[in-house]
């Protein structure tokens, strides 16, 4: 009867928005072969695992994939197809029911024995139990279908982070467009609908950002209850538990709780119940992470802490550290001498990778369509830039919610630059540790954004505006589905 | 021409949104994606063993040592099969003779002396799909260089003079006429609905197709006027009250 009055309330425009992403969550699963997406051979060895045996892979095990798994890459000619754009997938009767033969004789030995070494042991269990539990409710048993399922639930969560960023926008303006606006943009990103299509943590890590963007803005705005501070400490929590990035979360924790405190008053009693369910869910999780992944070879929390840290044999230095940060935004500057990772920087890491590279990330645009994001990009941030100048005494006024928000950013931003110089110097700069996949939990802060900057332009041109971003998330969403189906079936 | 000047300043923000929506989508689609949707490209119907992504494994190909590629899935569709190769700088790419075996199958063909038209070669389709051996030799004295795969993990291998080789040779089977994408939509559908959830079949892929067509402007680019309109209507009862 609740939820029947509750889902009255709900605005006929974010239904529809809600409708359309359901729709494309099964086209990105729809539109990938199983298993060719990055790095999904592996997280479904973890899903697999998990739900056949209730245990984690490690990463000393002695068969990395299950036989059944094994048996599906080379039967339907999957392997050759991750990573090579010239690959394609069987689309012969002839194989498929050589498979489905086996498929029929399969025993649960075949699917218990990907015990690892699995590369994915050190992340955090929460979303693998997550898939663990579509892997086991899938009618049939087929891997296939399977997969296909453990997907769906990544949509599912997909649909939710559209749900989280309308609610953020909700508590941002007044009026209900700019709440459409941020929501399409979010729900039209592409590299977010390629990651609920596939299976991988990240789409989960996205789904809990958002959700905690929206829940940490209406807790500064409205004032700390237990129940909020015990959503933002589970938000935290599993935050933790999906991934080793997920510890990021915690400033952001930290910074939202104490803005929410307004000026101790006598009553600074009232208070302390709620820091302390906040805190004690947060910490939990922080060690039962901790306990989890401390025995893999990458590090507690999945080396992330190590990889920040440094730890004890890593090199490195601030000065490198600059250097590096500041070759990967503004280019290589000499008098900071030779720099680690140049030629990788914003470029790549926020526009190519960030709204290209689908599939196994041979889904690329033209450079020429990612020179026009790019400019696009440079005005969007331009024009927020003056905006922040021109109403800086208004913005001022909501100085608790935009530090929420700013902390969000920065505390991810800046995980992934230690986490990635820290790799660059362990590996003497031949790997780096960026990928556009990475910025996805500060999407709904991104469709916000977007909002915030057609929305405080004049009347008319913000009205043109939106109806152009849109438009562009449009023909970027139905081309990249298409250039991805082309690429795996044409 | 004042009063039509007049009714576009008055129009409702809804409508200048709508507007720049579908220039960007008009725009956008007539200027590259529906070139893409309709040129012709060819039409793989198989990839046993995929060229490699990057750098070249080669395999020798001699006077007397015929390369024989196994396992080679040839499905119905299949009407040219693709190789790649290259010379020993200053020769001329030699005649290859090519035999292809399969149970109830055999077809021999050459691949003409300067390889005009690449290294490929036109078959018969195979009635059924099947498992074929590609055997190829020349009486080239220079002979030639094939290209293979070092590091994918396929079920077809390569074979020099007999002996088992440390790559496979890439060979990728085809149709002989391109086709548009666009036309060739209906095919991409039905192979990605037979490698998804089995009840979802060819015909569910294309409601989902339809439904991502119609749903994705409809429902990004409705939610946004549909919220606007609702914005203007309060904004003016607002200004009207007393």
């Amino acid at each position: 009867m609740r939820l029947r009055q509750a889902l009255r309330t709900v605005p006929g425009p974010l239904w529809l928005l809600l409708a359309m992403s359901a729709v494309l969550a099964v086209a990105w699963a729809t539109v990938t072969p199983p298993l060719t997406n990055a790095d999904e051979t592996g997280h479904f060895a973890y899903v697999q695992h998990f739900a056949e045996t209730g245990k984690a892979p490690t990463d000393t095990g002695t068969q990395t994939l299950s036989t059944e798994e094994l048996a599906l890459l080379a039967q339907l000619n999957l392997s050759p197809t991750i990573n090579n754009v010239n690959g394609r997938p069987s689309f012969s009767p002839l194989d498929r029911d050589a498979f489905d033969a086996y498929e029929k004789r399969v025993g649960s030995k075949d699917r218990k024995n990907g015990d690892g070494p699995n590369q994915f042991a050190q992340n955090g269990p929460l979303y693998y139990a997550y898939g663990a539990i579509a892997y086991r409710l899938t009618p049939g048993g087929r891997i296939i279908d399977r997969i296909f399922a453990v997907r769906l639930a990544g949509g599912l969560l997909y649909v939710a982070i559209v749900l989280f960023t309308w609610l953020l926008a909700a508590e941002l303006f007044a009026q209900r467009w700019p709440r459409a606006l941020a929501a399409g943009v979010v729900a039209l990103q592409p590299k977010l609908g390629n990651a609920a299509g596939m299976v991988n943590p990240d789409i989960m890590l996205a789904f809990l950002w958002s959700a905690f963007a929206f829940l940490g803005v209406r807790t500064v705005k409205r004032g700390l209850t237990l129940r909020r501070a015990l959503g933002l400490g589970l938000l935290t929590g599993a935050s933790v538990l999906t991934h080793g990035r997920g510890l990021a979360l915690i400033p952001p924790l930290i910074v939202a709780i104490g803005l929410a405190i307004p000026k101790l008053k006598a009553d600074w009693r009232s208070y302390v119940k709620p820091v302390a369910y906040a805190g004690g869910v947060a910490f939990g999780c922080l060690v039962v992470g901790f306990l989890y992944t401390r025995a893999s070879s990458g590090g507690a929390y999945g080396g992330e802490v190590g990889q920040a840290t440094g730890g004890a044999n890593s090199g490195g230095s601030l000065r490198g550290l600059v250097a590096y940060v500041f070759n990967f935004y503004l280019g290589s500057f000499q008098a900071l001498g030779p720099v680690l990772g140049a030629g990788y920087g914003y470029r790549q890491g926020y526009i190519e990778t960030f709204f290209s590279d689908l599939g196994s990330l041979d889904v690329v645009f033209q450079p020429h369509i990612l020179d026009w994001i790019q400019i696009l990009a440079a005005f969007g941030l331009l024009t927020l830039w003056s905006q922040v100048i021109w109403f800086r005494e208004r913005l001022a006024a909501h100085w608790r919610v935009i530090a929420v928000l700013a902390v969000l950013c920065l505390s991810q931003i800046g995980l992934l630059h230690l986490a990635s110089y820290r790799d660059l110097v362990q590996s003497n700069g031949a790997g780096v540790l960026w990928s556009g996949r990475y910025l996805l939990p500060l999407i709904a802060v991104f469709g916000v954004t977007v909002a915030f900057v057609c929305s405080h332009l004049p009347r008319r041109v913000a009205a043109l505006s939106a109806g152009a971003v849109l438009g562009v998330g449009v023909v970027f969403q139905l081309a990249s589905l298409g250039l991805t189906l082309d690429r795996f079936y044409g | 021409m004042r009063r039509a000047a007049g009714i576009v300043r008055g129009a409702p923000p809804a409508a200048w949104a709508l507007l720049a929506a579908a220039v960007v989508i008009v725009a956008v689609t007539s200027h590259w994606m529906l070139p893409w949707l309709t040129r012709d490209s060819y039409v793989r119907v198989a990839t046993p063993v995929p060229p490699q992504n990057f750098g070249v494994t080669p395999i020798a190909l001699e006077r007397g040592k015929p390369v024989c590629i196994e396992d080679v899935l040839l499905p119905t569709a299949t009407q040219v099969a693709g190789l790649a190769g290259s010379v020993p700088e200053g020769h001329r790419p030699p005649t290859i003779d090519v035999t292809v075996t399969a149970p109830g199958y055999s077809h021999r063909t050459t691949i003409e002396r300067g390889w005009p038209k690449g290294l490929s070669f036109t078959l018969p389709s195979p009635s059924a799909d099947v498992l074929a051996s590609v055997c190829l030799s020349t009486k080239s004295r220079s002979g030639a260089i094939l290209n293979a795969n070092a590091g994918a993990v396929v079920r077809a291998y390569s074979t020099v003079d007999g002996e088992r080789a440390p790559a496979a040779v890439a060979i990728e089977l085809r149709r002989a006429d391109p086709q548009s994408r666009l036309s060739r939509l209906g095919t991409m559908l039905d192979r990605a609905a037979d490698l998804t959830w089995r009840p979802f079949g060819g015909g569910l892929a294309r409601v989902l197709m339809a439904l991502v067509l119609v749903l994705v402007p409809v429902g990004a680019i409705g939610a946004l006027l549909w919220t606007m309109e609702r914005d203007r209507r309060e904004t003016t009862t607002y200004h009207e009250e007393p």
